[in-house]
């Protein structure tokens, strides 16, 4: 082999380097909620029963919302081909997490209204922290879905950029699927 | 020297563009910097605590900032010393011991460095709230609210989430690495065995950063909002459970890409390829999955229930296993070579010494009554600074004197380095041989100050003064390493001739790595340059029944 | 008393204590065997394969599976050894507490100092909880059963010569076994980092003859003797300046639970966490700064005249 070898990396996987990087990153995010899910859990033997305050009916429409944009992504990525229609998908779906997250802060003011605060039970410890790392991630995804929506309008994503799309694609919903373990846990669950 | 308006701007314009590449090799030398620093000041630290133990009452210190002198210490030279420098060697050594012209991510891998630095700069600025004072374990309760009041424990944990995300990306961005973009020919199993450790390394990061996330981000839920996760009802061992299931981990993550440095020099001045490939390599992997499952072993006299403290015994002398089998692989590579007393070869054989010594008193840990008697004494410093001074730090050092040459294209002072190392490895032994006695007499850790009870001052002393001793090599390292930049000998592609891909580019290597890449078809493609007439690729691939690959004309008894 | 042992680990003075000696005795001479096997190969290895001036490279050995193979069994065995030792050590030096058995002696660690509290129904004559601090003892020779307990951080008690160590808790109750085979005094210190005073968190354990232990215990359930002369404005002091809001003097009034329990202050022989011996000199001291010799102590300093300071100080050397 002469010269310097080429840039693209030799095909040793068909998986782009984005998505890979991707999911190692999820992996370990994964190791988070899991072990603050296990500590809540742990920690609610000796909470209050269950969380009977909690709006159940009003966030799972929110939560529908936020499970609808996985849907509107996939779709992004299909029509990947026609800009326009892919770069207001992108945005469409990064409008619904944006509205999720404004359901989550919505949420929570009506529960410090009613006096439920971090420091109320062990229950809401773990609701608070559960809930907002979970909005921060949403809300983190869904400004670079913002930012992508534009440039894919713009058709400035080329090949070459598959790797960011594909990143934040499995980002996305993984963040989703990370949401109905927790509705479940918060919401549906009535405790042990 | 004059420095001319023109000349200024150059420099400062390198410097910027030095500041601003993404370029690994820069990113590694940025790592390794970022490392000696903070080493620097860690050991600094090490010795105003040394010179308030020196005698029983001394008053240099008192309680309050003692605890933060080790609580800084202890954090500085994990994350900001030891795991920069070993992040620094992975950075610059990886891609191009396997043929890559630069990591997957180039501009993720300087935004994880400069996000490290931004959290070492953290727990610093923590000095102007009051430092945190808890400990690097930060064990709750005291480490909650009412036991810390000052802000320093947040900017300590602050600091903790933003190296951990450093680390984090950067291990990403080898895995990435070592998956993708290896030279044409080169399988996983033919790496070099550094590159083996890197990445297994990285897969131990990118698993263990996040229980110490979650723990963080817990704590400052009780710390800032007021939660009850670790006090008020909440559980102060799970921050234990959570801090351990990183923390061990973390423990490997400090030695596994030291091993991997040890692994390539051992061989390149005894003149063999290392014995064992394949078992060096595989307990490696038994390492990364078994180093999650030894974690409570830390927690022995917190009083766990029997079958808990009993599995967690077995996992951990379960460990020792294959750590031993790298030791006894090291030794076995020493056998019949011929062998070089290169500087970098003299700190790895301290390393063999000093390593397996750590390592056997960690197998006291692991039976469990011993634990719990010498558990939180001097006699867990000794040990754990035996692993981790004794062997990363020393294999740090010889990696430094045996890749300076690649990094910089001179070659370091070898009177100089030798003087050094003699009396680093003098002071080392002086400050920890003594402290595994002090711990027997019953000295707890962590203590400011101590009755003058028999023996314990005099010991003390010893320590103390040898702590001064290995300062001195330390800085002599550093003179070192910073006069033979300008004076050094020019070293040339391989001073050291040795087999691995990284020789086989120019010193320093040109960005984009290499013009051109020799062939690779075995473990040590320059070895097969060297001697075409015996490449490894056309040795008996199987073990035959002496020792494997052996051509009869090498026996020493042929049959 | 006899001189405190040189290097306690080793000098076990109870049978929960000695199994451990034993086994780390036997532990450290295999692990300094192994040690010594891999220092002697290397250096020999070193000198004898050094490089002699060939112009060849040695035999290129690449490893040899059947040798790895042995190696790991050895290894696995040595540590099966050293594993089944260490169950059967366990369950010497560390008999079953039960969990509803009634404790013998309650100890409790605070910042930065040992109470030890002896229920009722340990005390034959019945006076009331018997209640010191950093001096607990024990009976020679008898096993108690001792509730462990924390007031505010982890500590840990740990008594070298007599066997494990167990972290106090908060929220939690640990129970370990305490027993001295012979008369003596015995060293412990806190071994969990608790904060700005853990070095001053040193106890003893005092182990005496069941009779002398009896009649300690029956002084100490006793209330303090009630003051007279200077002392008496000592006592009216204490109890004016607020003093019992953080210590108890049983007789007094005050009931304070924060510092140490004062009513037989003057039996002890050290104060402060083991930083103070017990003299009038130094109890004075501590009264006009408690700061200077403990910094970071819960006790503030009080602006107390010379004569404030000798009253409360000729009071507290009456508390027998």
């Amino acid at each position: 082999m002469s010269g310097s070898h080429a840039a693209a990396p030799p095909p040793i996987s068909r998986v782009s380097s984005g998505r890979m990087g991707m999911a190692l990153f999820l992996f370990g995010d994964a190791v988070t909620f899991t072990l603050l899910i296990v500590g809540h859990l742990y920690l609610r033997r000796h909470a209050p029963q269950g969380a009977p305050h909690l709006d159940l009916s009003g966030t799972l429409v929110f939560s529908v919302l936020l499970w609808a944009s996985s849907g509107t992504l996939w779709a992004a990525e299909r029509l990947r081909d026609v800009p326009r229609v892919s770069g207001v998908l992108y945005a469409l779906t990064g409008l619904l997490g944006l509205t999720f997250v404004a359901g989550t802060l919505q949420e929570w003011l009506q529960l410090v209204q009613a006096g439920y605060g971090v420091s109320s039970t062990l229950f809401f410890t773990g609701y608070y922290t559960l809930t907002g790392l979970h909005a921060l991630h949403v809300l983190l995804g869904a400004l670079a879905l913002l930012v992508l929506a534009a440039l894919r309008f713009r058709d400035r994503l080329g090949w070459r950029r598959r790797g960011v799309t594909d990143a934040l694609g499995l980002y996305w919903h993984f963040v989703d699927a990370v949401w109905v373990l927790l509705f479940l846990l918060l919401y549906v669950w009535r405790g042990p | 020297m004059t420095a001319s308006p023109t000349r200024t701007r150059t420099r400062l314009r390198g410097a910027a563009s030095l500041l601003a590449s993404t370029d690994h090799k820069v990113i590694g030398l940025l790592y390794l910097a970022l490392g000696s620093l903070y080493f620097l000041i860690g050991g600094l630290e090490a010795l105003v605590m040394r010179v308030q133990l020196a005698a029983p009452g001394n008053a240099v210190l008192t309680g309050e900032t003692y605890n933060a002198f080790f609580t800084l210490h202890g954090t500085t030279m994990i994350f900001l010393a030891v795991m920069p420098m070993l992040l620094g060697f992975s950075n610059y050594l990886l891609p191009l011991q396997i043929g890559a012209r630069d990591m997957a991510f180039p501009r993720l891998n300087a935004f994880g460095f400069w996000i490290t630095a931004l959290g070492g700069l953290l727990l610093y600025l923590s000095l102007l709230e009051g430092p945190p004072s808890a400990g690097w374990f930060a064990y709750a309760p005291l480490s909650e609210r009412p036991f810390s009041m000052s802000l320093g424990t947040d900017f300590w944990a602050a600091a903790l989430i933003f190296m951990g995300t450093g680390s984090t990306l950067t291990a990403i961005n080898l895995i990435v690495t070592t998956l993708r973009y290896r030279a044409p020919g080169m399988g996983l199993w033919m790496m070099p065995m550094f590159s083996w450790m890197a990445f297994v390394n990285s897969v131990i990061i990118v698993f263990a950063m996040p229980a110490l996330n979650a723990a963080l981000v817990m704590l400052e839920v009780d710390r800032a909002l007021g939660g009850h996760n670790f006090a008020h009802g909440g559980s102060a061992l799970l921050w234990q459970h959570y801090f351990w299931f990183f923390g061990h981990p973390e423990v490997y993550i400090m030695i596994l890409p030291a091993w991997g440095l040890i692994s390539e020099v051992i061989p390149v001045y005894a003149r063999k390829p290392i014995f064992g490939y394949e078992f060096v390599a595989g307990s490696t992997l038994a390492i990364a999955v078994l180093s999650f499952a030894v974690y409570a072993h830390h927690m022995f006299a917190v009083g766990l229930s029997r079958p808990v403290n009993l599995a967690f015994a077995a996992s951990t002398m379960l460990i020792a296993i294959p750590t031993g089998i790298k030791v006894l692989n090291w030794v076995a590579t020493l056998w019949r070579g011929s062998i070089r007393f290169e500087t970098p070869m003299l700190y790895a054989l301290a390393f063999l010494v000093q390593f397996t010594l750590g390592g056997v008193t960690g197998v006291s840990f692991a039976v469990l009554p011993i634990d719990w008697q010498v558990t939180d004494t001097y006699y867990v410093v000794a040990h754990f600074h035996y692993v981790l001074m004794g062997g990363t730090l020393f294999a740090l050092l010889s990696g430094l004197h045996h890749y300076y040459p690649k990094m910089t294209g001179r070659l370091l002072g070898d009177t100089l380095g030798k003087a050094a190392f003699w009396l680093i490895t003098l002071g080392f032994n002086g400050v920890f041989l003594v402290q595994h006695a002090l711990g027997l007499m019953g000295m707890p850790r962590r203590v400011y100050t101590y009755p003058d009870l028999p023996g314990w001052g005099a010991l003390n002393r010893v320590s103390t003064v040898s702590a001064f001793v290995m300062g001195a090599g330390l800085v002599l390292v550093l003179v070192n390493l910073v006069v033979s930049r300008q004076l050094g000998r020019v070293a040339g592609d391989n001073p050291w001739r040795a087999w691995t891909l990284e020789w086989a580019t120019s010193s320093p290597p040109p960005a984009g790595n290499f013009t051109r890449l020799p062939p690779v078809k075995s473990r040590r493609p320059l070895w097969d340059l060297a001697h075409p007439e015996d490449p490894d690729h056309r040795r008996p691939a199987r073990h035959d029944r002496t020792h494997g690959h052996i051509r009869p004309e090498e026996q020493e008894h042929p049959r | 008393m006899s001189a405190p042992a040189a290097v306690p680990v080793l000098q076990p003075a109870s049978p929960l204590a000695a199994p451990i000696t034993h086994l780390t005795v036997f532990t450290l001479a295999l692990g300094l065997a192994v040690f010594l096997a891999v220092t002697g190969a290397t250096l020999y290895f070193s000198w004898k394969y050094r490089h002699r001036g060939a112009r060849s490279e040695p035999p290129q050995l690449f490893g040899n599976a059947r040798d790895e193979v042995i190696w790991m069994v050895l290894a696995a065995l040595l540590l099966t050894l050293l594993f089944a030792l260490a169950w059967w050590t366990m369950n010497r030096a560390d008999p079953h507490t039960g969990q509803d058995g009634r404790p013998d002696l309650i100890v409790t660690g605070h910042q930065w100092y040992w109470e030890a509290s002896y229920p009722r129904g340990s005390n034959p004559e019945g006076q009331g909880v018997a209640r010191t601090a950093n001096e607990i003892h024990i009976p020679a020779g008898r096993r108690m059963l001792v509730q462990l307990q924390s007031a505010d951080v982890i500590h840990d008690l740990w008594v070298p010569q007599l066997g494990r160590k167990l972290d106090a808790v908060p929220g939690q109750n640990g129970r370990l076994w305490l027993q001295a085979d012979r008369p003596g005094r015995y060293l412990g210190a806190c071994a969990e980092f608790c904060g700005a005073q853990h070095a001053w968190m040193r106890f003893t354990v005092i182990a005496e003859p069941e009779a002398s232990y009896r009649a300690w215990l029956a002084r100490q359930a006793r209330p303090a003797a009630a003051a007279t002369g200077p002392a008496a404005q000592g006592a009216a002091l204490l109890v004016r300046e607020g003093c019992g809001e953080c210590h108890t003097v049983r007789g007094l009034g005050t009931h304070g639970t924060v510092g140490p329990d004062l009513t037989h202050f003057a039996s002890r022989a050290t104060f402060a966490g083991g930083a103070l011996r017990r003299t009038p000199a130094q109890v004075r001291s501590w009264l006009q700064d408690p700061q200077r010799a403990k910094p970071g102590t819960r006790m503030p300093r009080y602006p107390l005249t010379q004569e404030q300071l000798t009253q409360l100080t000729t009071y507290l050397e009456t508390l027998k």
